[in-house]
């Protein structure tokens, strides 16, 4: 699903290359699914230079605006996370930059508290509960998968381990494609059932 | 409220697990934009969970999708470009001429108001160091120029008075007791001054010191 996060995707893909001629067209939803591919590895990536998660948050946001704003310069002559990729990289440089020239950030107000509530509350590494609470999601995700019936395993982790396309699973698996599809979202289904109540839900 | 008790329009399921594994077809994508985003985030937001676990090496980056879309509409809506424009508005005057973006990104008229006070702190902070600047040179000047009534020698003063007898040890016995006096107010005015003319201040300073206190009549 999410491929490698250390180098910038080689290819464009065809939704991407749709979704980018929607929004040059004014859709902003075509924009929110590219948000929502993508905004993950932005922040993973922006994170490389910035160590404070919430101004990483904020940095990622920034770089997606910033590449809405240039879509219409986008011509297809890389991928589009390409070239999201390196608003994202260009974007946190000058925040280094713009950083080192003032003050620490001790009176920072943050403008988007809900994003950084959400955040403290899954991701604060320095709380214990938070830990715990990851620890334990990993745990029953891992127990969960062990758990599925052999072909929606086998399928999910060629997808997630071994990056696959569907089409190399599906000649791996020696099934059609659509199956291979069927069975990666249905054991992610059934992954998600089981992680549901430790994310603070419930049916 | 729970987070995953209301599923996504079920038409749209495993369009986005393929979308996200980058296996969408134009079908999987319209379904996807007849969704409901937030219910979707929630979705990308479980399956990346399942995806970092799967992959203990890859950064750890959870967040809610769905409140970081929320503050990218936000964002977008008032026109920010800049996070630092937000929280820290004065600072980020001086940081806009001093790390121009080079994505080039398209300001909208909806911008504007954000960035205009931004630039009036700039100019405002420049016109207040140009001042202080000048009237440091200024009252300077004036201090150097200030003689309480004493004549100070100077270049053209000096050049113009080659014409009488200068340091000689002939001419050196033959100050008169006045002339003493101006010599030695001259001297204590340079020593007063000596921090603010220092490179000025030497070359008269050599001059008179050449000239015999105690010889004076």
């Amino acid at each position: 699903m999410f491929a490698n996060y250390e180098v910038p995707m080689q290819h464009e893909t065809s939704s991407d290359e749709a979704l980018v001629k929607r929004v040059q067209t004014g859709d902003k939803r075509a924009f929110d699914l590219l948000v929502l591919k993508y905004q993950h590895k932005v922040a993973a990536l922006v994170s490389r230079y910035i160590q404070d998660k919430q101004e990483v948050l904020d940095v990622a946001q920034d770089s997606f605006i910033k590449a809405y704003r240039a879509i219409d310069s986008f011509r297809g002559e890389s991928a589009f996370y390409t070239w999201l990729y390196r608003i994202a990289v260009n974007t946190a440089k000058n925040y280094l930059v713009s950083r080192s020239r003032r003050p620490p950030a001790s009176d920072v107000e943050l403008d988007n508290e809900e994003v950084h509530a959400s955040y403290n509350e899954l991701a604060d590494g320095g709380s214990p509960d938070a830990n715990l609470n990851r620890d334990r999601l990993e745990t029953e995700i891992q127990a969960a998968i062990k758990d599925l019936p052999e072909e929606l395993r086998g399928a999910l982790t060629l997808r997630e381990f071994d990056g696959l396309s569907y089409e190399d699973i599906a000649q791996v698996m020696d099934c059609p494609v659509g199956t291979v599809r069927s069975r990666i979202f249905r054991a992610r289904e059934a992954v998600e059932k089981r992680i549901r109540p430790i994310f603070g839900g419930g049916e | 409220m729970s987070k995953y008790s209301d599923p996504y329009n079920s038409g749209a399921q495993d369009s986005l697990s393929a979308f996200l594994d980058n296996e969408a077809t134009p079908a999987d994508i319209e379904a996807l934009l007849a969704s409901d985003m937030q219910k979707l985030a929630q979705k990308v937001d479980s399956y990346h969970q399942i995806h970092q676990s799967v992959q203990p090496d890859s950064e750890q980056w959870i967040f809610d999708s769905g409140a970081f879309l929320n503050g990218l509409h936000d964002k977008l809506d008032a026109g920010i470009e800049d996070s630092n424009v937000l929280a820290f508005p004065k600072r980020n005057a001086m940081l806009n001429s001093v790390s121009p973006e080079p994505v080039m990104a398209e300001q909208t008229a909806s911008s504007e108001p954000q960035v205009k006070p931004v630039r009036k702190h700039y100019w405002s902070g420049l016109a207040v160091a140009a001042s202080v600047a000048f009237a440091v040179v200024l009252g300077g000047n004036v201090l150097l120029d200030s003689n309480d009534g004493v004549a100070t020698p100077n270049f053209v003063a000096n050049s113009n008075a080659q014409a009488e007898p200068l340091a000689t040890a002939s001419s050196a016995d033959t100050i008169r007791l006045e002339d003493n006096e101006r010599l030695q107010n001259y001297l204590r005015q340079h020593a007063q001054q000596a921090s603010m003319t220092v490179g000025q201040g030497m070359i008269p300073m050599a001059k008179v010191v050449g000239y015999p206190q105690g010889n004076a009549q």
